[in-house]
Protein backbone atom coordinates (compact mmCIF):
# COMPACT_ATOMS: atom_id res chain seq x y z
CA UNK A 1 0.00 0.00 0.00
CA UNK A 2 1.27 3.44 -0.89
CA UNK A 3 2.57 5.90 1.64
CA UNK A 4 0.02 8.23 3.12
CA UNK A 5 2.29 11.11 2.20
CA UNK A 6 1.81 10.29 -1.47
CA UNK A 7 -1.65 11.74 -1.19
CA UNK A 8 -1.90 15.03 -3.04
CA UNK A 9 -1.59 17.84 -0.57
CA UNK A 10 -3.49 21.05 -0.92
CA UNK A 11 -2.77 22.82 -4.16
CA UNK A 12 -1.70 19.74 -6.07
CA UNK A 13 -3.72 18.97 -9.14
CA UNK A 14 -5.98 15.93 -8.93
CA UNK A 15 -6.90 16.35 -12.59
CA UNK A 16 -10.52 16.94 -11.68
CA UNK A 17 -12.18 19.68 -13.65
CA UNK A 18 -15.45 21.51 -12.87
CA UNK A 19 -16.89 19.58 -15.82
CA UNK A 20 -16.29 16.29 -13.98
CA UNK A 21 -17.94 17.70 -10.84
CA UNK A 22 -20.98 18.77 -12.86
CA UNK A 23 -21.24 15.38 -14.58
CA UNK A 24 -21.14 13.66 -11.17
CA UNK A 25 -23.83 16.05 -9.96
CA UNK A 26 -25.95 15.11 -12.99
CA UNK A 27 -25.67 11.43 -12.09
CA UNK A 28 -26.51 12.14 -8.44
CA UNK A 29 -29.63 14.06 -9.45
CA UNK A 30 -30.68 11.36 -11.91
CA UNK A 31 -30.18 8.60 -9.33
CA UNK A 32 -32.12 10.57 -6.71
CA UNK A 33 -35.03 10.99 -9.13
CA UNK A 34 -34.87 7.26 -9.84
CA UNK A 35 -34.96 6.55 -6.10
CA UNK A 36 -38.01 8.71 -5.53
CA UNK A 37 -39.84 7.15 -8.47
CA UNK A 38 -38.93 3.64 -7.26
CA UNK A 39 -40.29 4.45 -3.81
CA UNK A 40 -43.43 6.18 -5.09
CA UNK A 41 -44.70 3.65 -7.63
CA UNK A 42 -45.24 0.99 -5.00
CA UNK A 43 -43.01 -1.81 -6.25
CA UNK A 44 -42.94 -5.05 -4.32
CA UNK A 45 -40.67 -4.87 -1.27
CA UNK A 46 -38.46 -7.70 -2.56
CA UNK A 47 -37.53 -5.53 -5.56
CA UNK A 48 -37.82 -2.05 -4.08
CA UNK A 49 -35.50 -2.51 -1.09
CA UNK A 50 -32.46 -3.95 -2.92
CA UNK A 51 -32.86 -1.44 -5.78
CA UNK A 52 -32.96 1.50 -3.34
CA UNK A 53 -29.97 0.20 -1.37
CA UNK A 54 -27.87 -0.26 -4.53
CA UNK A 55 -28.74 3.25 -5.76
CA UNK A 56 -27.87 4.76 -2.36
CA UNK A 57 -24.50 2.96 -2.32
CA UNK A 58 -23.72 4.21 -5.86
CA UNK A 59 -24.62 7.79 -4.87
CA UNK A 60 -22.51 7.63 -1.70
CA UNK A 61 -19.58 6.21 -3.68
CA UNK A 62 -19.84 8.98 -6.29
CA UNK A 63 -19.59 11.64 -3.57
CA UNK A 64 -16.77 9.88 -1.74
CA UNK A 65 -14.74 9.07 -4.85
CA UNK A 66 -15.09 12.37 -6.73
CA UNK A 67 -16.18 15.13 -4.33
CA UNK A 68 -14.08 13.85 -1.41
CA UNK A 69 -11.32 12.89 -3.88
CA UNK A 70 -10.81 9.42 -2.44
CA UNK A 71 -10.29 8.13 -5.98
CA UNK A 72 -7.17 10.26 -6.18
CA UNK A 73 -5.98 10.45 -2.58
CA UNK A 74 -4.00 7.98 -0.51
CA UNK A 75 -5.52 4.54 -0.01
CA UNK A 76 -4.83 4.93 3.70
CA UNK A 77 -7.85 7.21 3.87
CA UNK A 78 -9.96 4.23 2.80
CA UNK A 79 -8.87 2.46 5.98
CA UNK A 80 -10.30 5.23 8.16
CA UNK A 81 -13.60 4.81 6.35
CA UNK A 82 -13.85 1.06 5.81
CA UNK A 83 -12.83 -0.05 9.32
CA UNK A 84 -15.74 1.74 11.07
CA UNK A 85 -18.16 0.73 8.29
CA UNK A 86 -17.09 -2.91 8.72
CA UNK A 87 -17.49 -2.55 12.48
CA UNK A 88 -21.02 -1.18 12.12
CA UNK A 89 -22.03 -3.85 9.61
CA UNK A 90 -20.69 -6.57 11.94
CA UNK A 91 -22.43 -5.20 15.02
CA UNK A 92 -25.73 -4.54 13.27
CA UNK A 93 -25.66 -8.04 11.75
CA UNK A 94 -25.18 -9.54 15.20
CA UNK A 95 -27.94 -7.31 16.58
CA UNK A 96 -30.45 -8.14 13.87
CA UNK A 97 -29.61 -11.85 13.99
CA UNK A 98 -30.11 -11.93 17.77
CA UNK A 99 -33.48 -10.11 17.63
CA UNK A 100 -35.04 -12.42 15.03
CA UNK B 1 7.61 24.38 12.05
CA UNK B 2 6.36 22.59 9.01
CA UNK B 3 7.38 19.15 7.79
CA UNK B 4 6.05 16.33 5.68
CA UNK B 5 5.62 12.84 7.03
CA UNK B 6 7.56 11.48 4.11
CA UNK B 7 10.64 13.33 2.90
CA UNK B 8 10.07 11.83 -0.56
CA UNK B 9 6.54 13.13 -0.78
CA UNK B 10 7.66 15.84 -3.15
CA UNK B 11 4.96 18.38 -2.47
CA UNK B 12 4.84 21.62 -0.60
CA UNK B 13 4.22 21.25 3.10
CA UNK B 14 1.38 23.64 3.64
CA UNK B 15 0.51 23.61 7.31
CA UNK B 16 -2.58 24.03 9.39
CA UNK B 17 -2.60 24.67 13.11
CA UNK B 18 -4.06 21.91 15.22
CA UNK B 19 -4.05 21.72 19.00
CA UNK B 20 -1.60 19.37 20.71
CA UNK B 21 -2.87 16.00 21.99
CA UNK B 22 -5.18 16.60 24.92
CA UNK B 23 -7.11 14.66 27.57
CA UNK B 24 -9.96 17.19 27.31
CA UNK B 25 -12.16 14.99 25.07
CA UNK B 26 -11.99 12.21 27.66
CA UNK B 27 -12.96 14.62 30.45
CA UNK B 28 -15.80 15.95 28.29
CA UNK B 29 -16.99 12.40 27.65
CA UNK B 30 -16.95 11.67 31.40
CA UNK B 31 -18.90 14.90 32.02
CA UNK B 32 -21.52 14.06 29.40
CA UNK B 33 -21.84 10.57 30.88
CA UNK B 34 -22.54 12.04 34.33
CA UNK B 35 -25.13 14.40 32.82
CA UNK B 36 -26.82 11.47 31.06
CA UNK B 37 -26.84 9.28 34.19
CA UNK B 38 -28.30 12.19 36.16
CA UNK B 39 -31.11 12.66 33.63
CA UNK B 40 -31.85 8.92 33.70
CA UNK B 41 -31.93 8.93 37.53
CA UNK B 42 -34.32 11.92 37.45
CA UNK B 43 -35.51 13.87 40.49
CA UNK B 44 -35.56 10.83 42.79
CA UNK B 45 -32.72 9.97 45.18
CA UNK B 46 -29.50 9.01 43.47
CA UNK B 47 -28.97 6.05 45.77
CA UNK B 48 -31.43 4.50 48.24
CA UNK B 49 -31.20 6.27 51.57
CA UNK B 50 -29.47 9.38 50.25
CA UNK B 51 -30.92 12.86 49.88
CA UNK B 52 -28.98 13.69 46.74
CA UNK B 53 -31.31 13.81 43.72
CA UNK B 54 -30.32 12.24 40.40
CA UNK B 55 -30.16 15.68 38.84
CA UNK B 56 -27.28 16.43 41.24
CA UNK B 57 -25.20 14.06 39.15
CA UNK B 58 -26.13 16.07 36.05
CA UNK B 59 -25.05 19.27 37.78
CA UNK B 60 -21.72 17.65 38.64
CA UNK B 61 -21.36 16.55 35.01
CA UNK B 62 -22.04 20.10 33.81
CA UNK B 63 -19.37 21.39 36.20
CA UNK B 64 -16.88 18.87 34.79
CA UNK B 65 -17.77 19.90 31.21
CA UNK B 66 -17.43 23.62 31.97
CA UNK B 67 -14.10 23.12 33.76
CA UNK B 68 -12.76 21.03 30.88
CA UNK B 69 -13.96 23.61 28.35
CA UNK B 70 -12.28 26.42 30.28
CA UNK B 71 -9.03 24.48 30.48
CA UNK B 72 -9.20 23.68 26.78
CA UNK B 73 -9.77 27.33 25.83
CA UNK B 74 -6.87 28.55 27.96
CA UNK B 75 -4.57 25.82 26.58
CA UNK B 76 -5.67 26.56 23.02
CA UNK B 77 -4.96 30.28 23.36
CA UNK B 78 -1.54 29.54 24.85
CA UNK B 79 -0.75 27.19 21.97
CA UNK B 80 -1.79 29.78 19.39
CA UNK B 81 0.63 32.26 20.92
CA UNK B 82 3.42 29.72 20.36
CA UNK B 83 1.79 28.21 17.29
CA UNK B 84 3.36 25.29 15.53
CA UNK B 85 1.87 23.85 12.40
CA UNK B 86 0.69 20.37 11.56
CA UNK B 87 1.67 19.04 8.12
CA UNK B 88 -1.05 19.09 5.48
CA UNK B 89 -1.06 15.31 4.99
CA UNK B 90 -1.40 14.75 8.74
CA UNK B 91 -4.23 17.30 8.90
CA UNK B 92 -6.17 15.52 6.14
CA UNK B 93 -5.55 12.14 7.74
CA UNK B 94 -6.76 13.54 11.07
CA UNK B 95 -9.94 14.74 9.36
CA UNK B 96 -10.52 11.31 7.84
CA UNK B 97 -10.03 9.73 11.28
CA UNK B 98 -12.62 12.13 12.69
CA UNK B 99 -15.01 11.20 9.89
CA UNK B 100 -14.39 7.55 10.82
CA UNK B 101 -15.72 8.27 14.32
CA UNK B 102 -18.71 9.99 12.76
CA UNK B 103 -19.39 6.82 10.75
CA UNK B 104 -19.70 4.94 14.05
CA UNK B 105 -22.11 7.52 15.52
CA UNK B 106 -24.40 7.71 12.49
CA UNK B 107 -24.05 3.99 11.83
CA UNK B 108 -25.36 3.24 15.32
CA UNK B 109 -28.27 5.69 14.95
CA UNK B 110 -29.23 4.36 11.52
CA UNK B 111 -28.99 0.77 12.81
CA UNK B 112 -31.44 1.72 15.56
CA UNK B 113 -33.96 3.02 13.01
CA UNK B 114 -33.54 -0.07 10.82
CA UNK B 115 -34.04 -2.30 13.87
CA UNK B 116 -37.36 -0.59 14.64
CA UNK B 117 -38.34 -0.69 10.99
CA UNK B 118 -37.72 -4.45 10.86
CA UNK B 119 -40.03 -4.87 13.85
CA UNK B 120 -42.72 -2.62 12.37
CA UNK B 121 -42.37 -2.13 8.59
CA UNK B 122 -45.12 0.52 8.51
CA UNK B 123 -43.65 2.71 11.26
CA UNK B 124 -42.02 5.18 8.87
CA UNK B 125 -44.96 5.60 6.49
CA UNK B 126 -46.01 8.73 8.32
CA UNK B 127 -42.84 10.41 6.99
CA UNK B 128 -43.65 9.97 3.30
CA UNK B 129 -47.43 10.00 3.17
CA UNK B 130 -48.99 11.96 1.58
CA UNK B 131 -46.81 12.27 -1.52
CA UNK B 132 -46.17 15.97 -0.82
CA UNK B 133 -44.16 14.97 2.28
CA UNK B 134 -41.94 12.72 0.16
CA UNK B 135 -41.45 15.51 -2.39
CA UNK B 136 -40.50 17.96 0.37
CA UNK B 137 -37.79 15.63 1.68
CA UNK B 138 -36.67 14.95 -1.89
CA UNK B 139 -36.31 18.69 -2.44
CA UNK B 140 -34.20 18.90 0.71
CA UNK B 141 -32.03 16.05 -0.56
CA UNK B 142 -31.57 17.91 -3.84
CA UNK B 143 -30.55 21.09 -1.99
CA UNK B 144 -27.83 19.17 -0.15
CA UNK B 145 -26.58 17.64 -3.41
CA UNK B 146 -26.36 21.12 -4.99
CA UNK B 147 -24.51 22.37 -1.92
CA UNK B 148 -21.92 19.61 -2.36
CA UNK B 149 -21.47 20.71 -5.98
CA UNK B 150 -21.03 24.34 -4.90
CA UNK B 151 -18.29 23.31 -2.42
CA UNK B 152 -16.23 21.52 -5.08
CA UNK B 153 -16.78 24.39 -7.55
CA UNK B 154 -15.49 26.73 -4.83
CA UNK B 155 -12.46 24.46 -4.41
CA UNK B 156 -11.91 24.49 -8.18
CA UNK B 157 -12.10 28.30 -8.10
CA UNK B 158 -9.35 28.69 -5.50
CA UNK B 159 -7.25 26.06 -7.31
CA UNK B 160 -7.46 28.46 -10.27
CA UNK B 161 -6.49 31.34 -7.96
CA UNK B 162 -10.01 32.76 -8.14
CA UNK B 163 -10.75 33.81 -4.55
CA UNK B 164 -13.95 35.65 -5.49
CA UNK B 165 -15.26 32.44 -7.02
CA UNK B 166 -14.47 30.60 -3.80
CA UNK B 167 -16.38 33.18 -1.75
CA UNK B 168 -19.35 33.11 -4.10
CA UNK B 169 -19.67 29.31 -4.19
CA UNK B 170 -19.22 28.96 -0.42
CA UNK B 171 -21.92 31.58 0.16
CA UNK B 172 -24.19 29.51 -2.08
CA UNK B 173 -23.29 26.49 0.08
CA UNK B 174 -24.14 28.32 3.30
CA UNK B 175 -27.50 29.50 1.92
CA UNK B 176 -28.38 25.99 0.73
CA UNK B 177 -27.37 24.50 4.09
CA UNK B 178 -29.53 27.06 5.91
CA UNK B 179 -32.43 26.27 3.55
CA UNK B 180 -32.00 22.55 4.29
CA UNK B 181 -32.24 23.12 8.04
CA UNK B 182 -35.22 25.46 7.62
CA UNK B 183 -37.13 22.89 5.57
CA UNK B 184 -36.20 20.20 8.09
CA UNK B 185 -37.60 22.41 10.86
CA UNK B 186 -40.82 22.79 8.84
CA UNK B 187 -40.98 19.01 8.40
CA UNK B 188 -40.48 18.46 12.13
CA UNK B 189 -43.24 20.93 13.04
CA UNK B 190 -45.61 19.23 10.57
CA UNK B 191 -44.82 15.82 12.04
CA UNK B 192 -45.35 17.07 15.59
CA UNK B 193 -48.75 18.48 14.60
CA UNK B 194 -49.60 14.99 13.29
CA UNK B 195 -48.69 13.41 16.63
CA UNK B 196 -45.19 12.18 15.79
CA UNK B 197 -43.57 13.51 18.96
CA UNK B 198 -40.19 12.63 20.50
CA UNK B 199 -40.84 10.05 23.22
CA UNK B 200 -44.25 9.00 21.89
CA UNK B 201 -42.91 5.95 20.12
CA UNK B 202 -39.61 4.19 19.61
CA UNK B 203 -39.61 5.13 15.96
CA UNK B 204 -40.36 8.82 16.60
CA UNK B 205 -37.54 9.06 19.15
CA UNK B 206 -35.04 7.26 16.92
CA UNK B 207 -36.10 9.35 13.91
CA UNK B 208 -35.75 12.72 15.65
CA UNK B 209 -32.46 11.72 17.27
CA UNK B 210 -30.98 10.64 13.94
CA UNK B 211 -32.26 13.46 11.72
CA UNK B 212 -31.82 16.07 14.46
CA UNK B 213 -28.22 14.97 14.91
CA UNK B 214 -27.70 15.29 11.17
CA UNK B 215 -29.36 18.71 11.16
CA UNK B 216 -27.01 19.79 13.94
CA UNK B 217 -24.08 18.71 11.77
CA UNK B 218 -25.47 20.81 8.90
CA UNK B 219 -25.78 23.84 11.20
CA UNK B 220 -22.16 23.38 12.32
CA UNK B 221 -21.19 23.02 8.65
CA UNK B 222 -22.94 26.29 7.75
CA UNK B 223 -21.12 28.12 10.55
CA UNK B 224 -17.81 26.56 9.50
CA UNK B 225 -18.53 27.55 5.88
CA UNK B 226 -19.05 31.17 6.96
CA UNK B 227 -15.74 31.09 8.87
CA UNK B 228 -13.99 29.89 5.69
CA UNK B 229 -15.72 32.70 3.73
CA UNK B 230 -14.58 35.25 6.32
CA UNK B 231 -11.00 33.96 6.06
CA UNK B 232 -11.16 34.21 2.27
CA UNK B 233 -12.52 37.76 2.45
CA UNK B 234 -9.56 38.70 4.67
CA UNK B 235 -7.17 37.48 2.00
CA UNK B 236 -6.76 33.91 3.19
CA UNK B 237 -6.23 30.97 0.81
CA UNK B 238 -4.29 30.96 -2.44
CA UNK B 239 -3.88 28.65 -5.38
CA UNK B 240 -1.19 26.74 -3.47
CA UNK B 241 -2.51 27.09 0.10
CA UNK B 242 -6.16 26.22 0.58
CA UNK B 243 -6.07 23.25 2.92
CA UNK B 244 -8.76 24.87 5.11
CA UNK B 245 -11.18 24.74 2.17
CA UNK B 246 -10.37 21.08 1.51
CA UNK B 247 -10.84 20.07 5.13
CA UNK B 248 -14.16 21.90 5.31
CA UNK B 249 -15.17 20.23 2.03
CA UNK B 250 -14.47 16.77 3.45
CA UNK B 251 -16.78 17.50 6.38
CA UNK B 252 -19.56 18.91 4.19
CA UNK B 253 -19.48 16.04 1.72
CA UNK B 254 -19.52 13.54 4.57
CA UNK B 255 -22.68 15.19 5.91
CA UNK B 256 -24.11 14.86 2.39
CA UNK B 257 -23.21 11.15 2.24
CA UNK B 258 -24.88 10.55 5.59
CA UNK B 259 -28.04 12.21 4.30
CA UNK B 260 -27.96 10.04 1.15
CA UNK B 261 -28.10 6.98 3.43
CA UNK B 262 -30.71 8.49 5.78
CA UNK B 263 -32.91 9.51 2.85
CA UNK B 264 -32.94 5.95 1.54
CA UNK B 265 -33.09 3.99 4.78
CA UNK B 266 -35.47 6.19 6.79
CA UNK B 267 -37.70 7.73 4.14
CA UNK B 268 -37.75 5.56 1.02
CA UNK B 269 -37.39 1.94 2.11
Amino acid sequence: MESMAHAPASGESRHITPRTYIIVFGWLTLLTALEVITAAIGLDESIRVPVLIVIAIIKALLVVLFYMHLRYDSRWYWVTLLVPIGFIVLLSSILFASTK
Amino acid sequence: MSQTLDPHAGHSAEGIHLPKPSVTPLVWAAGFMLVAFGIIAGPGPLLPGTAIPGYGLSALGLLVILTATGGWLVGNIQQRVHASETPAVAAKFAMWCFLGTEVIIFGALITRVVGIWLGDPTAHKVLTEPLSSLLLVSLNTFLLLVSSLSVVLGLSSIESDNRNGLVLWLLVTAVLGAAFVTIQGFEFSKLVSEGVVFGNSQFASAFYFLTGNHGLHVIIGVLWCLVVVARALRGGFTKDEHLGVEIFGLYWHFVDVVWIIIFTVVYLI
